[in-house]
């Protein structure tokens, strides 16, 4: 009963009032504020509803008991007290709400009653028994171990209130009010663990000795982890959450022998004595919570330590990611680490995400604007100077993050009076603007690396936002570039000038910034695309069309790599040693040298034609650059995606022509503008406005899907092709070393996602085999003969192989062949995603019996 | 950059309905604030499955004759439903009379009652009435029930809602809830009041139509992708009981580009 006179608030029973003016009204009228939304609405909690009144105490709970928080317990009681706690930690961590997993445990809530003074008196019954358990297995060990999870919790709970992950959506961050200890010190706290751990060795070792019988060994075994994994969880987690990374790496021995205690615990728990009441699962009747809870499912033990050890594992690979070396291994980690499955906790992710930029530092080591510029480096590498006396400039410019318009202008004008000579004031002038560049490029480089960190359904949603971050940012850099341009072309006409060679071919314009961009732009737009798929957002009468888009993504990609690495090669690199050459020169020279290699794994390309006469006419030996490892390993993954993609479509294409597969969306109600053209538009509209690539015309698409007139199992041959291609692509790749791959961070998720590539490619080529042998693609190869008799001779047997430009050429007014009439059934098609969640197995399931 | 949390009202999950879809959940996630979903600013529901089985209730269907705007609607849809059920094939073949089922507009408060009570019967924690209020006295068109002839009684119900949606200002209409009683289920019921609500948001301007479901709820989202709706985005860990949702939508107009929430966003 609500008692008036305790009230906190004035209370003034208005009923009557209400009831008398509701007179007036008629059923159905409503008051409403104009401000009352659906919000309030649902916030709504009608009192004494026992479905809505979750404080409401009902009968059958009304009457149970309080547990007495100073009943002594046993070593085996502890043990399972110590992992149902744990237990109700892990589904926090998962999830749900604290008032529902680990506020359920007495020993958390009331920890601070439990006292060496106060004995648990008659209730337990206990002290009457000789054998009864010594107070310290309550005081000394469960007290200090409960404290050290609810601390733990407690940075746990720190870290997740930065916002780094999505409320109650990764995480619930509501104490509901309720103390995690923080103010107790960590000196205490360790302490506590400490006088455990002394009191176990010194009386509680003879006590479980003399008590537990034949258990005797692995009780104390039990208890000793328990102990050691609390001090051990605690302070990795204390020094992970460390601020700038300061502690990361003092964390790693920690979280290794955490990983030990985790192994322990498993072996132990199924020890533990179960205690009646120590987890009251109505306790949020006390809480105050703004939603009723809802049923949920406790994590089970295993279920509690494997994801535990998930967790260790994660902490220690970011832990491992921090001192990188290179830009492209820490976008690969990221890469990586975002696309693990099972996808890590939300806890991992948050921290993945902290430690990634802080006050301009990426990985709590190095500057972010140095990553970018080597993020640039390593991708077109550029002429070196571009990147000279970037500190300086980034100084006079205001400093690193606080460049503006106007400090640009101003040193600007002042580059005249600092230059030694107009060449030097030409590269000033540029050097200035890739200061002012890299800066507006570190948001969309460190947003795209954050999306990693999220969950998956959010990374597509905000990489929408993070293409367009990249669109902006491309129209930045072609205003940019085209400063370069003229710059280069003014160094290029002077140097020539010097030299008076005249007939030394002109190289092709670089666009530097904008191609490494573009680069970005495009891989996040493969990124977005597929990630539908692995959502499963697309249904099966949509994948043609999505395949061909990636398709049309990837193959704009590997133009445009192609194009960058003509450009590194076509770079004349300058013979003179006269400046002293500088460390970075060096190690660019053994990475061109080590790509040189993987290139040469890779595939013979022909160097472009002035390069293969070494011999100018004046006789020097003129030499070419060589691309970054990084491009190659761009070059070679984005081909192998292109060719994995294009097996599918080609399969997609195969089976919509045998009729097995419509392209038309269902549409029994015909209510909705459902054709497949506005689909089409639909899900692919956030890159219609972009200035590149172009986007696919929905007619193109149809085209591609005509495949050049081809039969079903024509089409099913070059498939086939692609996923051999593929294969073997990717077995090349497994040759290369995690430094060649660079994929030193990463090495055994990049492994892993390789084969799963690979399994992918074999698997559809056992698929096509099954695909080959239908009804239907026999009656279509049939029909395509007879249609071939009759023409006489016209055509030849082997074609050439399906190749992009014929793919994007067929058009729908090509030589179309005419699809018969099947006499055969229509089969269901399987779609199998077990390999990868981003290239199906497409198979048939059986006929059905006639 | 990645978003705060913020708590925001959420929606309330319901059941599956047709084939013992999954149960219940609760109040979803909060939409952080550059959320581009501003449809979880506003709470949601998720609808009930139904059943997409055929069954001979074509020869009980009949329409409203009650009110002026719900009888429009349950015109042009009698027409759909007997072209459907002319390519379906009967799912059952029950000889068993089946009562006739009149589909009604909401018209007062003195349906409530019958409303809440099917859709708490599905629930695991029931709306509060002014959840129900929200959208009834705001949208009253856009709610009808399904009444079983014989006895009087409301045994399915749809509620729905249109509004300007974010900053597109495009007309998004909104299936709030759903539910058939369990003992009326594989009779179309459900997929005909999807229908009139649709019918009846796009003649009042909606250009496209979503709704959120259990991502488990296989039946349900196979009823509205064969009415046209796709899965348009997923939801993580949409509802309290940690289950992923989809967000179905159905284009009824087409969309321009310079409208679009996203690009406007960025």
């Amino acid at each position: 009963m609500l008692n008036l006179g305790t009230s906190v608030y004035p209370f003034e029973d208005v009923t009557d009032l209400v009831d008398a003016a509701a007179k007036d009204m008629e059923v159905g009228e409503l008051v409403q504020v104009p401000s009352f939304s659906l919000f309030d609405a649902m916030c709504a909690i009608v009192i004494m509803d026992p479905k809505m009144d979750t404080g409401m105490i009902m009968d059958d709970t009304a009457t149970g008991p309080v547990y007495n928080i100073n009943r002594r317990v046993s070593p085996t009681e502890f043990i399972w007290i110590f992992d149902n706690i744990l237990i109700g930690q892990m589904t926090w961590l998962s999830g749900h709400a604290l008032s529902q997993t680990l506020f359920t445990s007495c020993h958390i809530l009331r920890l601070l009653e439990i006292n060496q003074e106060d004995d648990d008196g008659e209730s337990s019954g206990l002290h009457q028994d000789p054998t009864q358990p010594p107070r310290d297995f309550l005081v000394a060990v469960l007290k200090s171990c409960v404290l050290a999870i609810a601390k733990s919790c407690a940075l746990i709970w720190s870290e997740m209130r930065k916002g780094q992950v999505y409320e109650e959506e990764d995480f619930m961050t509501n104490k509901f009010g309720v103390s995690m200890f923080e103010d107790i010190p960590t000196a205490s706290l360790v302490a506590m663990l400490d006088q455990a751990e002394y009191w176990m060795e010194s009386e509680g070792q003879q006590w479980i000795k003399y008590h537990c019988g034949s258990d005797a060994g692995e009780v104390l075994k039990g208890v000793m982890e328990r102990i050691d994994y609390c001090r051990s969880s605690y302070m990795a987690l204390f020094q992970v959450i460390a601020p700038k990374c300061s502690q990361y790496s003092q964390a790693g021995p920690q979280l290794e022998a955490m990983q030990t205690h985790i192994s322990g615990l498993k072996a132990t728990h199924a020890l533990g004595t179960k205690v009646e009441g120590a987890f009251d699962h109505t306790i949020h009747r006390q809480l105050v919570a703004n939603t009723p809870p809802r049923a949920i499912a406790l994590l089970t033990f295993d279920e509690t330590i494997e994801q535990l050890a998930q967790m260790c594992t994660d902490l220690m690979s970011i832990g491992k990611a921090l001192p990188f070396t290179s830009s492209a291994n820490l976008v690969n980690f990221f890469i990586l680490f975002g696309s693990q499955k099972p996808a890590p906790g939300a806890f991992p992710r948050s921290i993945l995400q902290t430690v990634l930029y802080e006050e301009r530092i990426i990985m709590g080591s190095r500057k972010v604007d140095d990553v970018v510029r080597e993020s640039i480096q390593e991708t077109v590498s550029p002429v070196t100077w571009i990147f000279d006396n970037f500190d300086t400039l980034q100084t006079r410019l205001g400093g690193a993050g606080n460049t503006t318009p106007a400090s640009e202008s101003h040193v600007l004008a002042t580059i005249p009076e600092l230059a030694e000579d107009s060449i030097s004031a030409y590269k000033m002038r540029i050097q200035t603007g890739v200061v002012m560049f890299v800066e507006k490029a570190t948001k969309p480089f460190v947003d795209t690396l954050h999306i990693m960190g999220q969950n998956t359904s959010r990374q597509r949603r905000n990489l929408r936002k993070i293409v367009q971050l990249w669109e902006t940012l491309q129209e930045q850099a072609e205003v940019f570039d085209a400063d370069v341009h003229a710059v280069l072309e003014e160094l290029r006409v002077q140097h020539r000038g010097d030299t008076e060679e005249e007939d030394q071919e002109q190289p092709a314009a670089p666009f530097y910034f904008v191609s490494w961009v573009y680069h970005m732009k495009l891989w996040v737009m493969e990124w977005l695309l597929l990630l539908g798929s692995e959502l499963e957002l697309y249904s099966p009468f949509e994948y043609s069309m999505v395949y061909a888009y990636v398709d049309s993504v990837l193959g704009a990609h590997a133009q445009h790599l192609q194009r960058i690495r003509s450009i590194i090669e076509s770079e004349v690199l300058e013979p003179e040693p006269v400046d002293p050459p500088l460390a970075k020169e060096t190690s660019e020279e053994s990475s061109a040298k080590e790509a040189s290699e993987l290139k040469k794994k890779k595939k013979k390309k022909k160097k472009p034609s002035n390069a293969s006469s070494a011999v100018s006419t004046t006789e020097k030996v003129i030499e070419y650059a060589k691309p970054t490892r990084t491009i190659l390993m761009w070059q070679f993954l984005t081909s192998v995606k292109m060719q994995l993609t294009r097996g599918v479509f080609l399969v997609l294409a195969s089976l919509t022509k045998a009729g097995h597969l419509t392209t038309t969306p269902p549409h029994i109600a015909s209510h909705g503008m459902n054709n497949l053209e506005m689909l089409f538009a639909h899900r692919f509209k956030a890159f219609r406005l972009l200035s590149s690539p172009e986007a696919l015309p929905f007619d193109n698409f149809l085209s591609r899907l005509e495949c050049d007139g081809l039969d079903s199992l024509a089409i099913l041959n070059y498939a086939t092709d692609y996923f051999s291609e593929a294969q073997r692509a990717l077995e090349q790749l497994l040759l290369l070393s995690a430094a060649e791959a660079q994929v030193l961070l990463c090495e055994d998720a990049w492994r892993k996602d390789i084969m799963n590539m690979i399994k992918v490619c074999i698997a559809s080529k056992i698929g096509i085999v099954g695909l080959q042998k239908d009804a239907r693609m026999l009656e279509f190869r049939k029909s395509t003969l007879e249609a071939q008799k009759r023409k006489l001779g016209t055509s030849s047997g082997g074609g050439p192989k399906l190749t992009t430009a014929q793919i994007k050429a067929s058009s729908s007014t090509s030589k179309t062949t005419s699809v018969p009439v099947f006499k055969a059934p229509v089969r269901k098609v399987v779609f199998e995603w077990k390999y990868h969640a981003w290239w199906p197995v497409i198979t048939l399931a059986p006929p059905p019996s006639s | 950059m990645p978003p705060k949390s913020k708590l925001k009202p959420k929606t309330k999950s319901k059941t599956g309905g047709g084939g013992g879809g999954p149960t219940p959940s609760g109040p979803a996630a909060t939409a952080p604030p550059d959320s581009t979903t501003p449809e979880s600013s506003h709470g949601s529901s998720t609808p009930t499955s139904t059943t997409t089985a055929s069954s001979t209730a074509t020869t009980t269907t009949s329409t409203s004759t009650t009110t002026g705007g719900a009888k429009t609607e349950s015109s042009s849809i009698s027409i759909s439903i007997s072209n459907n059920n002319t390519t379906t094939t009967p799912a059952t073949t029950s000889n068993a009379p089946l009562p006739p089922i009149d589909y009604v507009g909401y018209e007062s408060e003195h349906q409530l009652q019958g409303m809440m009570s099917l859709i708490e019967n599905d629930l695991s924690e029931p709306y509060s009435i002014y959840t129900y209020r929200y959208f009834l006295h705001q949208w009253p068109k856009l709610s009808f029930l399904a009444m079983d002839r014989e006895k009087g009684t409301c045994i399915g119900v749809i509620v729905c809602r249109l509004e300007p949606h974010g900053h597109s200002a495009r007309n998004r209409g909104y299936i709030a809830m759903l539910a058939v009683s369990k003992e009326y289920r594989k009779r179309k019921i459900g997929s005909t009041l999807v229908l009139m609500a649709i019918e009846a948001m796009k003649s009042a301007g909606a250009d496209e139509i979503v709704l959120e479901t259990e991502y488990t709820n296989l039946s349900a989202i196979a009823l509205y992708q064969q009415m046209g709706f796709i899965k348009d985005k997923r939801l993580y860990r949409y509802y309290l009981n940690g289950v992923d949702a989809f967000r179905l939508k159905l284009l009824c107009k087409p969309e321009l580009l310079a409208l679009d929430p996203a690009l406007v966003q960025a």
